[in-house]
């Protein structure tokens, strides 16, 4: 079996979420950085919500239990942007922040129903390369529980 | 928990790569320098500790309230 034959074999995990997902090793993301709170987890899969794309799951293929809810953050604000530092663009192997896209997780209050997104710790992602970091913004602006919606 | 005294423009070396150094001691804070190789991130204690628990919130969204998600949809 050559290289592009391997990456093209599919692989199958069930998932708790999903049930059965399918995927090819090119559509492996590794985290260069582990995700505060996962620390074993460095392999993931994005899967479409919704056919626009508005929504997306990060799903780990080490543990079916485990997946995040991510969106776009410029729809629900457009003037949100990641100030990358050296050391960040360094490990997602990218000359700077606009080759990367910007993802953010969703949250939905258990007993609200308040849905937020954490602008504090956005998912940097090169799909260049499929490197991704959970980058933590230290400023005071950018909430951990930005509510979209009431 | 290892505890050490130092003064201002002291330094702790953990391994051979990482180097911390207290830069300078004020009232009640404290300035540190760090030194450390690419893959060792950096954070402040509380925010740190703060994405942890937003991302296990996260991870523990119920498939219940996934329809949240199409209500906001259709509100854009």
């Amino acid at each position: 079996m050559n290289a592009a034959e391997e990456t093209k074999t599919a692989i199958d995990i069930n998932t708790s979420r999903f049930g059965p997902v399918s995927y090819t090793e090119d559509k492996v993301i590794s985290f260069v950085h582990p995700i505060p709170g996962f620390e074993r987890l460095k392999k993931f899969v994005l899967i479409d919500h919704d056919k626009e794309g508005r929504f997306r799951w990060l799903q780990s293929i080490e543990d079916p239990l485990v997946a995040f809810l991510l969106t776009s953050p410029n729809f629900y604000k457009p003037d949100y942007s990641v100030p990358l530092t050296r050391m960040q663009t360094d490990g997602l192997g990218s000359k700077d922040a606009g080759q990367c896209i910007t993802l953010v997780m969703v949250c939905v209050d258990q007993r609200t129903k308040q849905v937020t997104l954490n602008l504090k710790g956005p998912v940097m992602f090169n799909p260049a390369n499929m490197r991704a970091m959970q980058c933590i913004v230290d400023r005071e602006d950018f909430d951990t529980h930005h509510v979209i919606s009431q | 928990m290892l505890v050490l005294t130092r003064k201002s423009g002291e330094g702790i070396r953990i391994g051979n790569d990482i180097r911390i150094v207290v830069v300078e001691v004020k009232d009640n804070h404290v300035k540190i320098g760090i030194d450390a190789p690419m893959n060792h991130t950096v954070h402040r204690e509380e925010i740190y500790q703060k994405i942890l628990e937003e991302n296990i919130r996260a991870a523990g969204i119920a498939d219940d309230v996934i329809k949240r998600i199409e209500e906001i949809k259709k509100k854009k």
